[in-house]
């Protein structure tokens, strides 16, 4: 059995959940209808639901619910085909080693913080570019490259990322 | 929770079925297509009505229950055994309990990473076990020191397990509270 890569739980994992919790919905309202027409309780709910398709036009409630059912349809559709993402990056093509986006995220902004003249870093990242907002303090002028070359020396070895800076000057 | 096969494929099949219950109210509301139409509604009344339903309503019941009972108790992550056989010699077999090196391995990775919260799962690989310890990140930290800890851990577990039983992964994590190392604005 080969080591799986570290994933999240896939979305239809939430789905057989509340699709288990319908089921039992389910079981409950014909286990009702079984328990009234055995004299057992009042009057049963499902024949009470049914009711409805006597009437020469849906109401409104009726309404609602069908169109919150195609809602609720089309979402488990779509949460059935999206895959289990990855919850880390391989580093460095190692097996032993992987971080969080979120990780790298927030060494990079600490990063960018120690730069002289940096008053306020923050990381994200999107596919493989990181990129790093960095509010300067005003009048100094540090240099970005100054802020890329930290990022990149602080991240060395952990990812091969797109280092992108955007430094604003702060106002006084 | 453990993600099971059977989710994606229910998720389909309830997606679905409530997307044709829907679609024949609306057709039902504005006449699209004409299902509702050719529906016959006696024939519903007449089935609840019939002597049989409330039996058949009964075993659904039965069916549904046990069924979402199973779908939602199969979700439970397993144990996974913590024994690894590391030789054996005609009767006589030498096994090490796993969790027994977990402690250690836990301690080793926060003494010698810049991380904390350290935190282990076991998972059946090839050979044994796949031990993942999962911790968060100390933000002040670099690649090196976490790649230097990776490379110490991975080294003396396979020094320790040759053949490897037991092999280890590091899952490095975001800090815990982000907002608390910030260094402070001093204008």
């Amino acid at each position: 059995m080969k080591a799986r890569d570290p994933r999240r739980l896939p979305a239809a994992t939430w789905f057989g959940l509340v699709g288990a919790l319908l089921l039992a919905g389910l079981a409950v309202l014909f286990g009702q209808h079984f328990a009234a027409e055995r004299g057992w309780t009042g009057d049963s709910w499902l024949r009470g639901a049914l009711g409805f398709v006597e009437d020469p036009r849906p109401s409104n409630a009726v309404l609602a619910v069908a169109v919150a059912a195609v809602l609720l349809g089309l979402w488990f559709l779509i949460a059935a085909c999206i895959p289990a993402r990855r919850s880390h990056l391989r580093v460095d093509g190692r097996d032993d080693l992987w971080v969080s986006p979120r990780a790298l995220e927030a060494l990079a902004a600490d990063a960018a913080e120690r730069s002289p003249g940096v008053l306020h870093g923050r990381g994200e990242i999107r596919r493989r570019r990181l990129r790093v907002e960095a509010l300067l303090a005003p009048g100094d002028h540090a240099g970005v490259a100054g802020i890329v070359q930290t990022v990149g020396d602080r991240l060395s070895g952990l990812a091969d990322l797109e280092v992108s800076v955007q430094a604003k000057e702060g106002t006084r | 929770m453990r993600p099971l096969a059977i989710d994606r494929t229910a998720a389909i099949l309830f997606g679905l079925l409530l997307i044709a219950g829907g679609a024949m109210v609306l057709d039902w509301r504005f006449d699209l297509v004409g299902a509702w139409a050719r529906l016959d509604t006696g024939a519903i009344t007449d089935a609840v009505d019939a002597d049989w339903f409330p039996w058949a309503a009964g075993a659904a019941t039965v069916v549904f229950a046990l069924l979402a009972l199973w779908w939602l108790l199969a979700r439970i992550p397993r144990p996974v055994e913590g024994k690894v056989r590391l030789g054996s010699d005609g009767a006589d077999r030498i096994e090490v309990d796993v969790k027994s090196i977990l402690p250690r391995l836990r301690e080793e990775l926060e003494r010698n990473a810049p991380v904390d919260h350290v935190s282990s799962a076991r998972t059946p690989s090839d050979a044994g076990q796949l031990v993942e310890l999962r911790a968060s990140v100390d933000p002040r930290a670099d690649g090196e020191s976490l790649v230097k800890a990776a490379d110490g851990i991975a080294a003396s577990v396979a020094e320790a397990f040759p053949d490897g039983q037991v092999t280890v992964r590091v899952l490095v994590d975001a800090p815990r509270r982000p907002g608390s190392r910030k260094t402070p604005r001093v204008h």
